[in-house]
């Protein structure tokens, strides 16, 4: 029973934390008033000993004494007395009061003093409740150090909250998410992760300058270098870059499974991905509505397929980890001999994307409409000389894209599985004739806010 | 200590070992209208005129109605009022009435004509300026399809006008062409459906109803008398913010309340009958946003690719709204409307902010396409719905601030019971409040009276009962911003009555 008075002690006297009853009941699993028991048990344990070495905050609940509204203070517990007078402005209605006081405060009330508190007993007409709420080593200046606690709580909040004496409620529900033992919440965060690296990847023609250099050169290399060298490079980086997109093309490609009805029950949680399907297919809104799906959509995808997915995912990821190695050695390569190098160095693993010509277009992934992928373009660079003049430069380069989908690509399409895969069957676009408009070189709105 | 004795929730003892109960939280009864939803593929091409023509039409006929009746057999100096069909029709020294739309001429007011005809094309800043001028330079103008009047008379002194409410006035039209109103009505409160109109009530707990009051009682006598017996809890203005709120020890104590971890084992109990939380807009707070100056805005323009610029938003007052749901939701469901400061659209109505502003939360939120309502529902602002049987309205706030400019008064009540005298719960919509321009309907008209209409975000606190002629009964609740006061309110699903909790620290 004394376990409690041990733990405070080495918390609050050896550790110098502030503990909550809500620290404590989560510390040690149990039930919140138990705590708050605790906590008042221990103070006064440990004041009588050595009085002065805790400071206590309370929590007192009940109704105050107005100065103008007191008489009504005691009937008005009844709600319906408010019902029946209409006061000009507004009805008076009971007010219960839950303040959190520091001992002084309170003390300054049980002592016989002159002047009261503020925020003390005598303010109360009726005093509900009262209890321990924290025990610190040293007074607290200001309360609001107490969040802090607080956040340490929602961190220990993985004991069953019945323990703790939170109520119950049993009519919650929550959206099923298919086939994921891990709670949902912490689903989403390995795909963020592996999204920075993506990111750099496909970031066309970094922006600062010292990286905009190496790669001009590396390019202007690559015709009198042996042709092979800059496609697997390039392959590579799409292949890095699709990373992400592409789980969403398989994920939005998925056939939609026959639908039950409820959401609620754990058996057809496919009701939610079919619909999810529908609405992703349907329209791609400029609300970013539906923008955010693809991610829970993954979340629905059955086992063999996710299993699969992860696997391909893996490789991509150890792929694109391998053309970094290898992007700085090919940076800095001017001369020749590097180039072995680089014909080694490509992964076994090219084969789902086999292909020798280099595209001027490469779609990494569709979903639902929308393309993304990489795009060869010449683009212009201005630049300041060492005389001050500014000179113009044509370089080639890639740049990321994602568009609505445009009817000249199914042609296209045979180059990646992924593309024929995800192509939406037959679904109303509005936006096709638009997207017709755009040709491959054009009509991206990443191109027209990319650096000239 | 004496006193600290007749505490009957006195938690200050030694540990008794006694296993507590396990408190159930009431269930809570729910149907949410989508009344105030937009279409995700909506034009902004039309025009907003049509608006007030929809509201005019929409309203007229039960406004003439009354009017008429009322005034059939007025007769001002051997004269009987006429009715004038139009704005038009109306003919000088003629005793007559005419309804119409208020138009408020005010020269502090915008004015979206000014602004083009000077050439200004970036939109104001929402200020909290008034509009209203105390030197009686403000014209109330009446008009409809025809043509404008101005309305003149002391008359007007008594009643709240903005732009945009429907009214019908009896006057004459005097020398100058005003027309002197000696009497004005109001379409008043729409008829109002019977408690459990949409959802059924759930089965009957036994429960006595004894302590009805009579309003009550009159108002649903025939309704089944069932129910949880439940408190809706309403909150405002959570104002979450990114740099440490200064009432962030009030929100964790609001949060304890909630959860029913404060307070000792009877008041726990009490606390378990909150069956629901309603979060009445500006969960974030918009006030310690740094403005982002002009030359890191420049620098970072190209690295925002991807993702947000994060010198230039704090993702952290969301986080931590989220953090504050999801603690919640495993307990009481929770409806979310957005308000003036949160991540949503501006201009009325509101959209629900997406659920995945709340990584944490949105397991709880329906699945989209889903017609079933969510435990955490995300909703619109206004927005309309079937609470535990009861009819109820409720609006972020921006609808009552935006009529606040209109008038020199401070009575916010006043203001919402006006709104439900009109018929319409955003006059001053698409006028001053910013408005989806509507072309088919005119969803702010109220065509059904609400029981409980509340508004959030507003200064202070304020509740009163309106009646109707119908025997309508409306509870009118004016929700304090929590960021300010600390102040939720509790209203009893049985009765409507209301009470409050004030939460202080210090």
């Amino acid at each position: 029973m004394d376990d409690y008075k041990q733990y405070l002690a080495q918390k609050i006297l050896t550790e110098d934390q502030v503990v909550t009853y809500r620290f404590l009941s989560r510390a040690l699993k149990v039930h919140v008033n138990t705590a708050k028991e605790m906590l008042y048990s221990f103070h006064k344990w440990q004041n009588d000993k050595r009085p002065g070495t805790l400071h206590a905050t309370y929590i007192i609940y009940g109704s105050k004494s107005r100065p103008v509204k007191q008489d009504e203070d005691v009937e008005m517990t009844d709600s319906q007395a408010s019902e029946a007078m209409d006061a000009p402005f507004s009805d008076l209605v009971s007010t219960y009061t839950l303040s959190l006081v520091s001992q002084e405060q309170l003390q300054g009330e049980l002592e016989p003093e002159p002047e009261p508190e503020p925020e003390s007993l005598s303010q109360y007409s009726e005093v509900v409740s009262i209890h321990v709420y924290s025990l610190a080593p040293h007074p607290l200046k200001d309360l609001q150090i107490l969040t802090d606690t607080a956040r340490q709580v929602l961190e220990l909040s993985t004991t069953d909250s019945k323990v703790c004496g939170t109520i119950a409620n049993p009519n919650a529900r929550k959206r099923e998410r298919r086939g994921r033992p891990i709670p949902a919440t912490n689903a989403p965060q390995p795909k963020i992760e592996s999204k920075p690296p993506v990111k750099q990847e496909a970031k066309p023609s970094a922006t600062v300058a010292i990286k905009e250099e190496p790669k001009p050169a590396s390019k202007s290399a690559a015709p009198s270098a042996p042709a092979k060298k800059p496609t697997p490079a390039a392959s590579l980086k799409r292949q890095g870059s699709s990373g992400i997109s592409q789980m969403f093309a398989k994920a939005a490609a998925k056939p939609k499974k026959p639908v039950a009805k409820s959401i609620d029950s754990p058996t057809t949680p496919a009701a939610a991905s079919g619909a999810e399907d529908n609405r992703t297919s349907g329209a791609m809104s400029d609300d970013g509505e539906d923008d955010a799906e693809p991610m829970a959509e993954v979340k629905h995808e059955d086992g063999s397929a996710r299993q699969a997915r992860k696997d391909r995912q893996a490789d991509l990821r150890r792929m694109m980890e391998e053309s970094d190695e290898e992007e700085e050695p090919e940076k800095t390569a001017d001369s020749p001999e590097d180039d072995p190098m680089d014909e080694e160095s490509p992964p076994p693993e090219p084969e789902p994307e086999p292909k020798v010509e280099e595209p001027a277009e490469v779609v990494s992934g569709t979903s639902g409409g929308r393309r993304r992928g990489r795009r060869r373009v010449i683009r212009k660079k201005q630049v300041m000389d060492e005389k001050g003049y500014l000179v113009t430069m044509q370089e080639p380069g890639w740049e990321s894209f994602s568009e609505d989908e445009a009817p000249l690509l199914p042609p296209k399409a045979k180059q990646q599985q992924q593309t024929v895969k995800s192509e939406p069957a037959g679904k109303p676009k509005k936006g096709t004739a638009k997207a017709a408009g755009q040709g491959a070189g054009q009509g991206n709105i990443m191109s027209f806010f990319s650096k000239k | 200590m004496s006193q600290l004795n007749e505490i009957q929730g006195n938690l200050l003892r030694n540990p008794t070992g006694k296993a507590e109960d396990e408190l159930e939280r009431t269930a809570s009864e729910y149907t949410p209208l989508h009344s105030f939803k937009l279409d995700k593929e909506k034009s902004y091409q039309q025009q907003f005129a049509d608006m007030y023509f929809l509201r005019l039409t929409k309203i007229k006929p039960a406004l003439e109605e009354r009017a008429s009746e009322a005034w059939r057999h007025t007769i001002i100096g051997d004269e009987p009022a006429q009715k004038a069909q139009r704005v038009l029709d109306i003919r000088q020294g003629e005793l007559c009435w005419v309804s119409g739309t208020v138009y408020m001429d005010m020269a502090l007011k915008p004015d979206i004509l000014e602004d083009v005809s000077k050439d200004r094309w970036i939109s104001a800043p929402i200020s909290n300026t008034k509009y209203y001028a105390d030197d009686g330079s403000d014209a109330v103008t009446l008009e409809d399809e025809s043509g404008r009047i101005r309305l003149v008379g002391d008359f007007l002194k008594n009643v709240i006008l903005v732009t945009g409410c429907i009214v019908a006035v009896m006057g004459t039209e005097n020398i100058d062409g005003e027309l002197e109103v000696v009497d004005l009505k109001f379409p008043d409160l729409p008829p109002q459906p019977e408690r459990w109109a949409i959802s059924q009530p759930p089965v009957t707990k036994g429960k006595s109803h004894s302590k009805k009051s009579k309003n009550e009682d009159e108002e649903m006598v025939d309704a089944p008398r069932k129910g949880s017996g439940g408190k809706i809890a309403i909150v405002s203005g959570l104002g979450f913010s990114g740099q440490g709120a200064s009432h962030g020890l009030e929100l964790n104590l609001l949060l304890e309340y909630l959860l029913g971890e404060a307070l000792d084992p009877t008041a726990q109990r009490e606390l378990s009958q909150i069956s629901r939380l309603i979060i009445a807009g500006n969960s974030i707070s918009l006030e310690e946003r740094i403005p982002i100056d002009e030359d890191s805005a420049e620098k970072k323009t190209d690295q925002k690719k991807y993702g947000y610029d994060s010198s230039s938003y704090n993702a952290l007052p969301s986080q931590l709204l989220d953090e504050f749901l999801s603690a919640l939701l495993p307990t009481i469901p929770i409806t979310l409307l957005p308000g003036a400061q949160d991540p949503a659209n501006t201009s009325y109505p509101q959209q629900p902010i997406h659920p995945a502003m709340f990584p944490l939360s949105r397991a709880y939120t329906a699945p989209p396409a889903s017609t079933e309502s969510g435990w955490l529902d995300t909703v619109t602002n206004p927005w309309e719905g079937e609470i535990d049987g009861w009819r109820v309205l409720g609006t972020g706030g921006q609808n009552i601030d935006d009529i606040f400019r209109y008038v020199g008064s401070n009575d916010r009540l006043g203001m919402m019971e006006a709104t439900c005298r009109w018929r319409c719960c955003a006059p001053t919509a698409p006028d001053t409040l910013w408005a989806y321009p509507f072309q088919d309907d005119d969803p702010f008209v109220m065509h059904q009276c609400p029981h409980l209409y509340l508004v959030g975000c507003q200064p202070e606190f304020g509740t009163k009962v309106i009646q109707g002629e119908d025997k309508q009964v409306v509870r009118l609740i004016a929700v304090p911003s929590f960021s300010a006061t600390g102040e939720i309110v509790l209203v009893d699903s049985e009765t409507l009555g209301v009470s409050k909790v004030k939460i202080t620290t210090g």
